[in-house]
């Protein structure tokens, strides 16, 4: 008896130990509730916080750039200003989606340039699936298909755009929609 | 120590009452419940009042703040005041707040008797707490008074040698804020030096110590049992966000440039004199830190800067400068440590140093009602 409750402390000791073990692998192995937390927290890919259910899009919702609705969409690097002029810096200006049903869809952009013309390569998961360019002052529509194999399994888009004539990594977009 | 209780009592009530004057000058509004809704809300205190309210809860809320960089521990106390009535909750938890700084106070009181066995020391350290520059952090709803009586507490009872008390005290305060960890630290340099005393430093006594401390169970579990708010709470946040670090990554939602400087924005306050006063705000800080950290080392204070050090190093590698002067408050031994320094100069300079914080404080006070976010 005099035994078992000397040992009593060091079994209380070992018990703590394997849980503090236990969170410290939790710690190291996250699995975040939801993607925007993923996205932000952990991956660093988008550069706001959108909340939990923030990156989510209903099919035929019309972002105008500009708004907040399209800016926390926005990659970490890419940002926009006051002329709805989205900047990027690294490789591309990239914009993520959640929530897409697994289906082929189009992609329908409205441009215009405010000061220069140029070309824009667009993208889907790294696949480039088509390119526009825009003039000064004049709007342009365009639209693009998007295959579902480009869809990852969570439903996450992500588009990005690439200016051709790399001027100064950026690009103009007035409203964006999918469909 | 009665005389004491009573100038404690005196001077928190004091203080308190200047706030509101400085309230009332500065906003020209006389309302003391929009006082204490000013003492309630500002800054992180709204944070804490959420999680009071609903909890970790966050399917329900925004959560654009990132509430659970906030540990549970002081919401939850707040959870006592009905938070149904506004009023009545805020009225709560600043006079809540307030009266664990009074019961801190009073230990801290003891803990100075104890252990610098000066009076003039113990009523500096009561004037620079209550008016001193930045102590309005006690008079809020901010973890700074509940945090400040746990770790004073912790300490009083390592300094009776009592390390089953001082764990739990550690176990408590690591759930209040993650900087309370470290009280494993002075109870670690504690013990070895209470072991080493009288003995000469070799491998056969470094050997004994091991056995003589797998032996001392208590001891062991007191250690263990520190950082178990913490990782309850780590628990927690994977079962709600899948993210145990969760509280770590919050500030990342904040968009404080200077988070992610560290050490570097301190270098370059240094630069940037003119141009960026911010940084070289907590440079200053910083520099005052480290010479707290050379008087502490100086006067042999090892028990305190054991708890000294990493508080001060933890916001340089976490980035967290805007934090820097409410740690350096928070972790009650810089004024200790500073007292120790202000009581051995001469008459003068020692008045001149106190009314100069005292002066301070009220630029402090304004700025937290003006919400400048140096303050946060």
């Amino acid at each position: 008896m005099k035994k078992i409750v000397s040992i009593m402390p060091y079994i209380i000791i070992f018990i703590l130990c394997i849980f503090y073990v236990d969170v410290f692998i939790k710690i190291l192995n996250p699995k975040p509730i939801n993607l925007e937390y993923k996205m932000y927290f952990i991956d660093k890919k988008i550069g706001t916080y959108p909340v939990i259910g923030g990156l989510s899009y209903n099919l035929g919702d019309v972002l105008e750039a500009g708004d907040y609705n399209l800016y926390k969409r926005c990659a970490r690097g890419t940002n926009f200003d006051e002329d709805n002029r989205i900047y990027y810096k690294g490789e591309k200006a990239s914009f993520y989606f959640l929530d897409i049903p697994y289906q082929d869809l189009e992609l329908k952009l409205t441009t215009v340039a405010l000061d220069r013309p140029s070309y824009v390569e667009i993208f889907v998961s790294g696949k480039k699936i088509g390119e526009f360019s825009y003039s000064v002052d004049e709007e342009l529509e365009y639209s693009f298909n998007i295959s579902k194999e480009l869809l990852d399994e969570n439903g996450c888009l992500c588009i990005e755009f690439f200016e051709k004539n790399n001027l100064d990594s950026s690009i103009f977009l007035k409203n964006i929609r999918i469909l | 120590m009665k005389k004491t209780l009573g100038f404690i009592v005196i001077s928190v009530l004091l203080s308190r009452i200047m706030l509101y004057i400085i309230f009332m000058l500065h906003t020209g509004d006389y309302n003391i419940i929009s006082f204490f809704g000013e003492l309630a809300r500002n800054f992180d205190c709204g944070s804490y009042v959420q999680i009071a309210g609903y909890g970790y809860n966050y399917d329900q809320i925004p959560n654009i703040n990132c509430e659970w960089a906030f540990f549970p521990l002081w919401p939850f106390l707040m959870r006592i005041f009905p938070f149904d009535n506004g009023i009545l909750f805020n009225i709560g938890i600043v006079v809540l707040s307030n009266i664990l700084f009074v019961i801190a106070l009073i230990i801290a009181a003891k803990y100075l008797y104890d252990t610098r066995k000066k009076h003039m020391q113990v009523i500096l350290f009561i004037i620079l707490m209550t008016f001193g520059m930045y102590s309005i952090y006690y008079s809020v709803a901010y973890a700074e008074a509940l945090y400040f009586l746990i770790l004073i507490l912790g300490f009083y009872f390592l300094n009776k040698r009592n390390y089953l008390a001082v764990g739990i005290c550690g176990a408590f305060l690591s759930a209040t804020r993650i900087t309370g960890v470290f009280l494993v630290f002075p109870m670690i340099v504690r013990y070895i030096m209470d072991y080493f005393e009288n003995k000469k430093i070799n491998f056969l006594e470094i050997k004994n110590f091991i056995l003589y401390t797998l032996k001392d169970y208590k001891f062991l579990f007191s250690i263990v049992v520190v950082p178990l708010g913490l990782f309850l709470y780590m628990g927690y946040l994977y079962e709600i966000l899948g993210d145990a670090w969760a509280f770590s990554r919050a500030h990342l939602a904040w968009d404080r440039e200077i988070t992610s400087t560290s050490i570097f924005a301190l270098i370059k306050g240094v630069f940037e004199f003119g141009r960026n006063m911010e940084e070289f705000y907590y440079l200053l800080w910083w520099l005052l830190g480290i010479y707290i950290l050379i008087v502490a080392f100086k006067e042999k204070k090892y028990v305190e800067l054991a708890m000294l050090l990493p508080t001060f190093v933890s916001p340089l590698l976490s980035g967290q400068l805007y934090s820097y002067p409410r740690f350096f408050i928070g972790s009650v031994f810089s004024i200790i440590i500073l007292t120790d320094k202000i009581i051995k100069m001469e008459k003068y300079s020692a008045v001149y140093i106190v009314l100069m914080s005292c002066l301070l404080e009220v630029a402090c006070v304004v700025a937290w009602y003006d919400e400048l976010l140096v303050m946060c």
